[in-house]
């Protein structure tokens, strides 16, 4: 008998076992290392978290990055500034103007920039959402999520042309999404820039100047006013970074590109304590001939007898062989006790400059001598003899030639607006189009969204 | 039910263990015989020794007639002793031979002569894995090797001897290197996504990770990261792997059951006297076949060639194999000098076991030691440690196996596979040591490709697996059983690049760095089971019902420091000034799941067999869970039927079967369903952001796949020659992929269910005859073809979709859209293709028309047996016909700096617009550069890689008389001795330019057993 009752309550314990598909058992916990998006916007903390990483992407990867896939190497190499002998057909493709839609570096720029600007959109969703943050802190987070979509966007429209004004993160509608014409997108970049002006407070959301604040909306406005030809606009924007107390002008050009610069408005936290710039990381070099791209001789040869910046940020290296250039504003290759270098993406003298092509433009010859003669100083050159607004136009494009090389491609975003490009390359590169004033868009993207064709003329 | 919680159920099977324990020790229940005796009489101790005639043979297994689950195995001398009673009868059954049924009548000594059979084939077990079934009688398509076929090869990997070997299975080796790793298909590309194809391995009936724990940041750059986890298995410890294909044998696997199941079992002791056994061989290697590269003359021809048509008279200061840096005299064969080693293979394994009829037991340690063909002293090793343990109460109703596998292995590879800076390097490049025997760096123009040695690279892997099976019959028929397995796996990468690997003439950038990279994984699975049986007059009834409880846990750590004040200090995480946490995850998988079989045999003739399986994953949101699989097979032995069995047949052996049935696909990976923020990779301002991980998709569920199979088998002449013929047909549907987005979207990709099916088809036919069968010789031949269909059967709106790049209806998944190359343009020198839509340019989109499909056309293999008295000859021929990826896919523009295939000399215009090589250019012409990229996208980078490869060869000698109780064997074997194809590259089984490809190995070996 016991045996039977102890067989039928093993057979019932068995059979409850097996026939049991237990919910419970199979839910697992949130990783660790992941909070879900709701909870993130629940606290200023993580809300600044989620930003804060907006900002590493955009110095890892993209655009303004240090590296040799961003804009300050690729575009120094396709316009005038550097040469490279190197083995990367991808690069070449841009020192020799031979860029095919497929080139993975172009793809690369494209993507990381549409991922920083889903990021900031999902912010700015999130914070739309959001109950639990401070408007202060809202406000503030907004208007960074803005200027960085439009900062982003800047780079795009002038690089490709027409693309896609992306401000949502709904892929649905993302995945189709068609071209804005470049009239809508320089639009849109002005007004979210004035948006996040007014959203943005005066003060930076960290002890450095490594995050957005009013100043640094300021300063891109003024800039997208310039590329707009807005002289009015682009002259008073200036004006009113120059005239901050906040910003104060670096008489000493060796410091300059120093993490404490008074004259910096954003630059790019290097991430880890002791890190310095990718900058300097990619394009220092040593000994010759260099792999990696080098200043080319024509530019370095095109700075004025006496000027300081010839000789402190480019570093010459000579031996049997030949002799050799590359870029030196940042020198700290390696890392340091503490950081010294932080890449700088808006400083002072950029304004001078633009507030000096702005008046000489508005007719204000005296004006424009003044802000000119400010960077030229500094540089130790004479004040400039340009009287005319022509000859004076001619001397500001000289001087950011000289001040703001292989800063993010600004040599070639001058070229390309001041329509000189033909000029200046068709000599010295024989590959040149005119058509290649825009990018190819990347061959990946168009296979993946056909209403981003047609391609851009000449690919 | 639905809410019962697992802690519950966890601690009444608890409970239900401690009741088994209970009852078999238990005097009053478990000596409690089963049935009552015909007689009162005594057990009487029987021996004896079974031979073949000549020898005696170990390992037969000798059982009673009507009583079950008693057995004993016949010792190392053909020896035997087992309880019985005088007037019980004896059943003798060994593969390869009749079984013998000897009435025990009375006598204490009985030697027993058996006599060879091959119809005895069709009597050997099947593991399915739940279940196991008779060769004859089974309704699924299983196909095995087992340790015979195993240890006639060299191998460090399972699946390296499967290869060729079994209808069906498709393994493709990826590297020549040890610990690295093999890529399987079984019946074919299932998913869409690539890496949704992964079988289940099943290791003693725990479930086995096939990812590699190796953290995925560097894993890409690095040899290891192609590690295969099956590489922790020692194939000497192995018993048989079984492959399930069908429906029929993989819906109890439910969800995971959809790219096949790998079943592996090790080997278990048997009873007999304590016996030794030592086997040890050592192997070399050499690469078998490599590129054909130009030499200096011709390399330095053809970039002044290049120069010129460039119009650069005067060579860039960086061009130092022709500016006269390098000298224009030397001439190094790179293949020679960096893969001409010989790789040393020294493995020995030392084995015990043993053991009484209630208790057998099994120990084993192997030690392995592998070198490679570069230069410097890299080694593989690897340890492993085998145990197993069965036992069985004296009255046979309670049962406890139990076994470990522990393995360890230990690879100090280089970091990089010099192979691909053979083929790129200029032939007149430096010497690689200066006069000081340090590293040559020519005064900074040469980048010495031994420069990554000076780094060390060390990944090391621990894996323990343990698995305990108890059983209890209840009452005749009805069987408790509980699989218990643990699984814990760790690996850990060390990577040093010490200053001393980069070019010393260029300092200025590169900061020594330490990379640590941990992982852990750790999974257990619980069974319970229930199996009953029952014989009803002539219907044998036979219910499985079970369940599986499995949480599975993987933690990674990785970190990364650099700024070392000095070399010497690399190995110490502290002295870095700068440290970065790479990489820290947690991530946890539960599995739970309820299954069934019904198997149904009436008259022994006809078979129905009916599996089904309830799965719950984690991987899935709410509400997608759960789901069902499930499967029908039936088996018809037709040779049974009367109206054969009256006639004096040539056919021995006939059955048809069937099988359909549908089962799913999980490898989607973890937490692919919350919307999250993670952490990170980077800092700013010094600590860590919050990244969005994914777009948010919480609604997809399983993967379905349904199978459809059907099967004859044949036998002829007392299944001398045997047919084994399948036909199946698998759809893949509701396809779990990573739907992949345009950038504009933020990501890549989103995991999501996508409407497309996917079909398998395939023919596979096995073939054994043995032609000859004579006292001291016997000769059997046995062939295996697979022809394989691979085709996208649906997908709705493809052209608009983001796969119109990739995928063409009708076609199959390994295809890619690739330009029609027409020759070469007298004009320009350039390569032509065909301008599909006459819009006057080679674009992308437009122009990619031709179809270039690699899937294999059909593959399979074909082995000899010969076995001539004490000699045995064994060799397995494996051959693929397939089109694949040839050396134009990866070469260089032909100009540049980089060395090219021989075959490329022939070029523009010397050769004429038919030349393989347009004409030659530094990449300064961006006609000819355009060309170039879409030349290696056009049909003239795809050419035939079928092959014929003498895949192992092994003569094995037993010494005779050679000592009273042992044996000793010697033996040679050769792997991959010969290989015959047109590959235009290095080896059409891996088709690399960058990875090793498998050696030829060598070896010579001896087995002693005592």
């Amino acid at each position: 008998m016991k045996t039977i009752q102890f067989t039928l309550y093993v057979i019932a314990t068995l059979a409850m076992l097996i026939c049991s598909s237990c919910e419970d058992f199979i839910a697992v916990d949130i990783p660790q290392s992941q909070l879900t998006s709701p909870i993130v916007f629940e606290s200023t903390a993580t809300a600044d978290a989620a930003m804060a990483d907006v900002y590493a992407q955009i110095r890892e990867q993209g655009m303004v990055n240090g590296t040799f896939y961003g804009l300050s190497n690729l575009m120094g190499n396709y316009s005038d500034e550097m040469e490279y002998y190197g083995s990367s057909i991808e690069i070449k493709q841009f020192t020799n103007h031979s860029i095919v839609p497929s080139n993975s570096s172009i793809l690369a720029l494209w993507n990381a920039t549409y991922s920083q600007i889903y990021a900031s959109n999902l912010i700015l969703e999130g914070l739309e959402n959001s109950t639990k943050i401070a408007d202060e802190d809202k406000n503030h987070l907004k208007g960074e999520a803005l200027f960085l979509r439009a900062f982003l966007h800047f780079y795009l429209v002038n690089l490709f042309g027409e693309v896609p004004y992306v401000s949502s993160t709904d892929y649905i509608l993302n995945k189709t999404i068609p071209k804005s014409s470049q009239q809508q997108l320089w639009e849109h970049i002005t007004t979210e820039l004035q948006q996040a002006e007014v959203l943005l407070s005066e003060h930076y959301p960290t002890t450095e100047r490594i995050r957005a604040n009013k100043s640094v909306a300021n300063a891109m406005l003024a800039r997208v006013y310039l590329y707009k030809e807005d002289w009015t606009n682009a002259a008073l924007k200036a004006s009113a970074l120059i005239e901050n107390p906040k910003y104060v002008w670096v008489t000493n050009p060796a410091l300059e590109f120093l993490k404490e610069s008074t004259a910096t408005i954003w630059a790019l936290h290097p991430g880890y304590p002791g890190v310095n710039t990718k900058d300097a990381r990619f394009f220092v070099f040593s000994s010759g001939p260099p792999s990696k791209p080098e200043l080319s001789p024509a530019f370095v040869a095109s700075f004025e007898s006496g000027d300081l910046r010839k000789n402190l940020w480019v570093r010459t290296i000579s031996n049997s062989v030949g002799t050799w250039y590359c870029p030196y504003k940042y020198k700290k290759t390696l890392g340091t006790t503490t950081s010294q270098e932080y890449t700088i993406l808006f400083r002072l003298a950029e304004q001078y400059l633009i507030r000096a092509e702005a008046r000489a433009h508005l007719g204000d010859i005296a004006g424009a001598q003044s802000d000119l003669n400010k960077i030229r100083n500094r540089a130790g050159l004479a004040n400039t003899t340009a009287d005319t607004p022509e000859s004076l136009l001619e001397a500001v494009a000289m001087e950011r030639r000289s001040e703001l090389f292989t800063e993010q491609g600004h040599r070639w975003f001058d070229l390309k607006r001041t329509n000189t490009a033909e000029a200046v390359l068709r000599p010295i590169k024989s590959g040149w189009e005119n058509t290649q004033v825009l990018l190819p868009i990347p061959q990946a993207e168009l296979l993946l969204n056909k209403q981003l064709l047609p391609q851009n003329p000449g690919y | 039910m639905k809410n019962y919680s697992f802690y519950k159920a966890a601690s009444a099977l608890c409970y239900l263990i401690f009741i088994a324990f209970i009852l078999s020790s238990s005097p009053a229940l478990a000596n409690k015989p089963l049935r009552p005796l015909l007689s009162e009489r005594q057990q009487n101790q029987i021996s004896g020794t079974i031979t073949d005639g000549k020898a005696p043979l170990p390992g037969v297994t000798i059982a009673i007639k009507n009583r079950i689950n008693y057995a004993v195995l016949s010792d190392f001398d053909g020896k035997y002793t087992l309880l019985a009673k005088a007037n019980d009868t004896l059943v003798v059954s060994y593969i390869g031979y009749k079984t013998a049924i000897i009435p025990i009548n009375y006598r204490k000594n009985i030697h027993i002569q058996l006599q060879e059979d091959i119809t005895s084939l069709q009597e050997v077990r099947i593991n399915a894995g739940y279940y196991s079934v008779n060769e004859k009688e089974r309704t699924g398509s299983i196909v095995r090797i087992t340790a015979k076929d195993i240890e006639k090869q060299p191998v460090n990997n399972p699946l390296a001897a499967m290869q060729g070997r079994m209808a069906g299975v498709n393994i493709v080796q990826n590297t020549g290197l040890p610990g690295g790793g093999f890529s399987i298909q079984i019946r074919g590309i299932n998913s869409i996504r690539s890496e949704g194809n992964e079988p289940l391995y099943i290791v003693d009936g725990v479930p086995f990770a096939s990812q590699s724990l190796a953290d995925p940041t560097i894993a890409a750059s690095a040899i290891t990261g192609l590690a295969n986890p099956l590489n922790n298995l020692n194939p000497a410890d192995i018993e048989s792997i079984e492959v399930l294909k069908d429906a029929d044998a993989t819906a109890i696997y439910g969800s995971r059951g959809a790219n096949g199941v790998v079943l592996i079992t090790t080997k278990k002791g048997r009873s007999g006297e304590t016996r030794f056994s030592l086997d040890a061989f050592s192997s070399m290697g050499k690469i078998s076949r490599s590129l054909d590269l130009m030499n200096t003359k011709q390399y330095l021809k053809m970039r002044a060639e290049a120069f010129a048509n460039d119009g650069i008279t005067s060579y860039p200061a960086n061009a130092y194999d022709i500016n006269g840096t390098w000298d224009p005299n030397r001439d190094v064969d790179w293949t020679k000098l960096l893969l001409g080693g010989t790789a040393l293979v020294n493995n020995i394994q030392l084995a015990v076991s043993g053991g009484k009829d209630n208790t057998q037991y099994l120990v084993s340690g192997t030690y392995r030691r592998e070198t490679t063909v570069f230069p410097g002293d890299s080694h593989y090793d690897k340890g492993a440690v085998h145990s197993s343990l069965n036992h069985s109460s004296s009255d046979q109703r309670f049962r406890i196996q139990f076994s470990t596998n522990y393995t360890s292995d230990s690879n100090s590879l280089p970091g990089r596979d010099l192979t691909y800076r053979v083929y790129s390097l200029a032939p007149n490049a430096p010497e690689l040591y200066n006069d000081q025997g340090k590293l040559n760096w020519e005064g900074g123009t040469f980048n010495n490709p031994l420069a990554v040695l000076e780094g060390q690279y060390h990944t090391a892997n621990t894996n323990l697996l343990a698995n305990s099976l108890l059983s209890y019959q209840l009452v005749p028929g009805l069987q408790l059983k509980t699989s218990m397995g643990y699984n814990e796996t760790t690996l850990s990468q060390t990577i040093t690049s010490p200053l001393s690997i980069y070019n010393p003439f260029d300092t200025s950038t590169h900061q020594a760095s330490l990379y640590i990279a941990n992982g852990k994984g750790t999974s257990w699975i619980l069974e319970p089971q229930m199996n009953y049986t029952k014989k009803f007059h002539r219907l044998d009834l036979d219910l499985l019902l079970g369940s599986t409880f499995q949480n599975q846990e993987t933690t990674r750590l990785a970190q990364m420091g650099s700024g070392f004040t000095s070399d010497a200090l690399i190995n110490n995480m502290k002295a870095a000034s700068t440290i970065a946490m790479i990489n820290h995850e947690v991530v946890e998988f539960r599995y739970n799941a309820a299954f069934s079989r019904l198997n149904l045999k009436w008259d022994e003739k006809y078979i129905l067999n009916l599996t089904g399986r309830r799965d719950g994953s984690s991987r899935f949101g709410d509400g997608n869970r759960f789901a069902n699989f499930g499967a029908i097979g039936a088996a018809w032995i037709f040779s049974k039927e009367s109206f054969f069995q009256n006639r004096q047949s040539l056919l021995s052996f006939g059955k048809i079967r069937s099988s359909y049935g549908i089962s799913g696909s999980d490898q989607i990976g973890d937490y692919q369903y919350l919307d999250t923020y993670q952490v990170s990779p980077y800092l700013y301002n010094t600590v860590s952001g919050l990244a969005p991980s994914r777009l948010y998709n919480p609604d997809f569920g399983w993967e379905t796949n349904k199978k459809l199979e059907l099967g004859l088998e044949l036998g002829f002449l007392q299944d001398q020659f045997f047919l084994s013929a399948a036909w199946f047909k698998n759809r893949s549907s509701n396809q779990l992929i990573g739907v992949p987005l345009p950038a504009t979207t933020g990501f890549p990709s989103i995991q999501s269910n996508f409407d497309a099916t996917v079909e398998n088809t395939g023919l596979e036919v096995e073939l054994r005859s043995a032609h000859l069968k004579k006292k001291n010789f016997s000769w059997t031949t046995s062939l295996n073809l697979t022809v394989p269909k691979n085709r996208l059967v649906a997908f709705p709106n493809l052209e608009a979709s983001t796969y119109a790049n990739s995928l063409v209806l009708g076609k199959s998944l390994s295809i890619r859209k690739v330009f029609h190359y027409t020759g070469i343009d007298p004009q320009t020198g350039a390569y032509t293709f065909k301008d599909y839509n006459d819009d006057g340019q080679i674009t992308f989109e437009a122009d990619r028309q031709l179809i270039a499909d690699t899937s294999p056309k059909f593959y399979g293999g074909m082995g000899n047996q010969i076995s001539f008295g004490n000699w045995n000859f064994d060799s397995h021929f494996q051959f693929v016909k397939q089109l694949g990826r040839n050396y134009l896919y990866t070469a260089s523009l032909a100009g540049t700096f980089v060395n090219q295939a021989k075959e490329m000399l022939s070029h523009f215009p010397q050769d004429g617009s038919t030349a393989i090589a347009q004409q030659y250019s530094t990449g300064e012409n961006s006609t000819l550069v355009e060309a170039y990229y879409n030349f290696r996208d056009s049909n003239a980078a795809f050419s035939d890689a079928s092959f014929i490869r003498l895949k192992s060869v092994s003569l094995s000698y037993k010494i005779p008389n050679w000592s009273k109780k042992g044996s000793a064997t010697v033996y040679v074997q050769g792997q991959n001795l010969l290989t015959f194809t047109h590959f235009r590259g290095p080896d059409p089984e891996n088709q690399s330019f960058s990875s090793l490809p498998p050696l030829r190995q060598f070896s010579v070996g001896f087995q002693l057993g005592f």
